[in-house]
């Protein structure tokens, strides 16, 4: 009798990447079901685009870095897939090409691979492409070319440049409902909302994060609508608005670039939260998701190693404790 | 893969079996006490010490001495020859035990192999428990299930041998009913979750220490504490041990003769092809390559996988998503200490507190990568070892 040796365990539960990845497309499945309905081949262009690109680029860049491509596991289709949501539909096809190569280039495989980037990689690309051609990416302006049935009037544009009172006119049940110009994606909240419970209950991603943003984001923008009624938006308006609901649910959760302790995701959400409210109130941004996000995945290694301790078993099995 | 795996240790009463006597026996020996091999061709009893402390569980004829890997330790091993007469002669009935404790239970319990002085004088607290240690394993439980009724009797026994007023009783939630009786007796009976891995030694007695404010506990477990009581009456150990076989076709338990080889209970449980043989249960065991490998005091179960249901080992990149940490029963950062083990930084590891692992195997289990997770721990475990040996030399 041949017999296999190896060391334990000798079980494996049968979770894999392709399965988690898998799970992640599902999420995002009714924000793209509702931008094919919205914008129809225009969306589907960006992101068939973004998926063979950002395939293309990881195999290309594996070769070059000669870091073998495992069996194929889903994490570029739902790179390119997420990266599409955060686009408008007019995006010309060099801005998509060039967005999502420099996402799995800098974002990621510059570091190492799936595991190893630093920041969301996502957010790597879409950062550089904002602060490079932001009249590309001007929601107001790429809109002007179709008839959604609302106004195409960005509600951030509103707020910034009308302040809070002229927000009244948008109704957060529209708003929730994803009648609001902005990526094609991104301003399905009701749909993203959707997927995020998915992804919750199916436990791919970690519920602290996702709440403490939202509650980062409530907190501070309810301390700002306190000071001044007028020129401050709701909460409510905030959280409803812009990037805020993709980012609570699939950007702020990407693996790598969070933290796993139990403090560690609770600090990272707040701050999310809380960054974003500040830089949509003092900076010239209009949605900073992006950029607070950005700042935030620099602290993971430090909450990591901060707050992240082992707990100590009190037995005398073991002689010596930790520090 | 296994259908469904669960880590829910409640199973149903599988009554436990008697098996064959096998043509040979392997017995591991303690070689620290300057021991004088008997002959070879020398013709032993049943009772009869081999070398001090190891005590023939079958008539026979040593054949040779030779080592052989038990659980991945080098161990020097006895081969036995049995010879099939008067086998059941001096077989003790656990059932019958009335007698008192007379006053030389000393010397029966060193005469059985058990020294136990330093526990009688110390003032430890003493935890038995009746929580499985491994999945797939209903040894204890079982114990528990065939000998409930005589439990208060050996609890008396066992206070009066060890001088104790109390002592805990770790039980499975589900057979909580059969021995909540024992109370009324200064037994502490303690319900326990069934689940893996609440029933490893160094998990249960810390959540003892935590809620029950007990010290220094002795862990025992049912099995072997049964043992001492039969022991301290009649004067002669158990030769016999209970373990569990599974495979494919399900679980069934057995009473094997102590050194019996995985071989023969392989053929008498009717397994003919195996991919795997696992002592000791599929998270925390050790898979063997020599099937004569015998059944000693710590075997609890022999696990049999087919060679489709193996888990192949991979080095994938760690992809950070954290399962490791959540499922850690320890709370490690398993995810950090093995990246700084894989890059050999391993005083990282020892920061971060790695030699509070258990090995119960559980971030592997539920690594999506199917990355090695406890071999890496037990790499950084093995170097810091050495680190240590080399600062104090």
């Amino acid at each position: 009798m041949k017999l296999i040796v190896s060391s334990p365990p000798h079980w494996h539960s049968g979770s894999s990447e392709k399965k988690i990845n898998l799970d992640f497309i599902i999420g995002l499945m009714p924000a793209l079901i509702h931008s094919l309905y919205f914008f129809g081949m225009h969306a589907a262009r960006v992101i068939a685009l973004c998926v063979a690109i950002a395939i293309l680029s990881e195999v290309i860049l594996r070769k070059i870095f000669k870091n073998d491509i495992g069996p194929f596991n889903g994490s570029a289709v739902y790179l390119g897939i997420l990266f599409s949501m955060l686009l408008p539909p007019t995006s010309p096809y060099w801005l998509v090409i060039f967005g999502v190569f420099l996402s799995v280039f800098i974002g990621r495989e510059i570091f190492g691979g799936i595991g190893s980037n630093p920041f969301s990689p996502v957010l790597v690309g879409m950062a550089i492409l904002e602060l490079s051609w932001p009249s590309h990416l001007n929601v107001n302006l790429t809109s002007v070319n179709y008839n959604l049935g609302f106004d195409c009037h960005s509600p951030l544009t509103a707020l910034k440049s009308a302040g809070a009172d002229y927000t009244s006119k948008f109704s957060l049940f529209e708003l929730s409902l994803g009648n609001q110009v902005g990526g094609i994606g991104s301003v399905a909240i009701i749909f993203l909302f959707i997927g995020g419970i998915y992804l919750l209950i199916r436990k791919v991603i970690r519920w602290e994060i996702p709440l403490y943003f939202a509650l980062g984001v409530i907190g501070m923008a309810a301390i700002f609508r306190a000071i001044d009624p007028h020129s401050f938006a709701c909460p409510w308006f905030h959280l409803l608005t812009g990037n805020i609901m993709i980012g609570m649910f699939f950007l702020s959760t990407d693996y790598s670039s969070s933290p796993f302790s139990n403090p560690g995701k609770i600090i990272f959400g707040l701050g999310c939260g809380v960054l974003t409210v500040l830089f949509r109130i003092l900076s010239v941004h209009e949605d900073g998701v992006i950029y607070a996000i950005l700042i935030m995945n620099l602290f993971t290694p430090m909450l990591d190693k901060l707050v992240g301790g082992p707990k100590m078993l009190k037995t005398a099995y073991f002689g010596r404790g930790v520090k | 893969m296994m259908k469904e795996i669960k880590f829910r240790q409640e199973y149903d009463d599988i009554k436990i079996a008697e098996i064959s006597l096998p043509e040979h026996i392997f017995l591991p020996l303690n070689r620290n006490a300057g021991a004088v091999n008997l002959e070879v061709g020398h013709q032993i009893n049943k009772f009869d010490e081999v070398v001090p402390g190891v005590i023939s569980p079958v008539t026979g004829e040593i054949k040779e001495y030779l080592k052989m890997y038990i659980d991945g330790i080098e161990t020097d091993v006895v081969k036995i020859a049995t010879v099939e007469n008067g086998r059941d002669e001096g077989d003790h009935d656990r059932n019958n035990i009335t007698d008192e404790p007379d006053k030389n239970f000393h010397e029966k319990l060193k005469k059985s192999g058990y020294f136990l002085e330093n526990v009688i004088d110390s003032d430890c607290d003493i935890v038995v428990s009746a929580v499985e240690t491994d999945p797939l394993c209903s040894v204890s439980q079982q114990i528990l299930r065939e000998n409930r009724k005589d439990l208060n009797q050996n609890f008396d026994l066992f206070k009066k041998i060890f001088n104790r007023k109390k002592i805990n009783f770790a039980v499975p939630e589900h057979l909580f009913d059969m021995v909540w009786k024992l109370q009324s007796q200064g037994v502490n009976v303690w319900k326990v979750e069934p689940n893996y891995p609440n029933g490893i030694p160094e998990i249960l007695i810390n959540s003892a220490i935590e809620n029950k404010a007990l010290k220094s506990p002795l862990y025992l477990k049912l099995e072997e504490f049964l043992n001492i009581c039969d022991a301290a009456v009649t004067g002669r150990p158990n030769l016999k041990k209970v373990i569990t076989v599974t495979d494919i076709n399900g679980m069934r338990n057995i009473n094997v003769i102590k050194g019996t080889p995985l071989s023969h209970i392989l053929k008498d449980s009717d397994i003919r092809s195996a991919g795997k043989v696992v002592t000791g249960g599929p998270l925390r065991g050790y898979a063997n390559f020599d099937l004569n490998i015998p059944v000693t005091d710590i075997t609890d179960s022999v696990y049999v996988q087919y060679e489709k249901d193996v888990v192949r080992a991979v080095n994938n990149q760690c992809i950070n998503c954290g399962r490791c940490n959540g499922h850690c029963p320890v709370n490690l950062s398993v995810n950090l200490l093995t990246r700084y083990s894989e890059f050999s930084q391993f005083e990282n590891c020892r920061d971060l507190g790695v030699e509070n692992c258990i090995e119960c195997g559980l971030c592997s289990f539920y690594c999506p990568t199917g990355r090695s997770l406890v071999q890496l721990i037990r790499l950084a475990k093995s170097e810091i070892k050495n680190l240590e040996g080399e600062i104090e030399q």
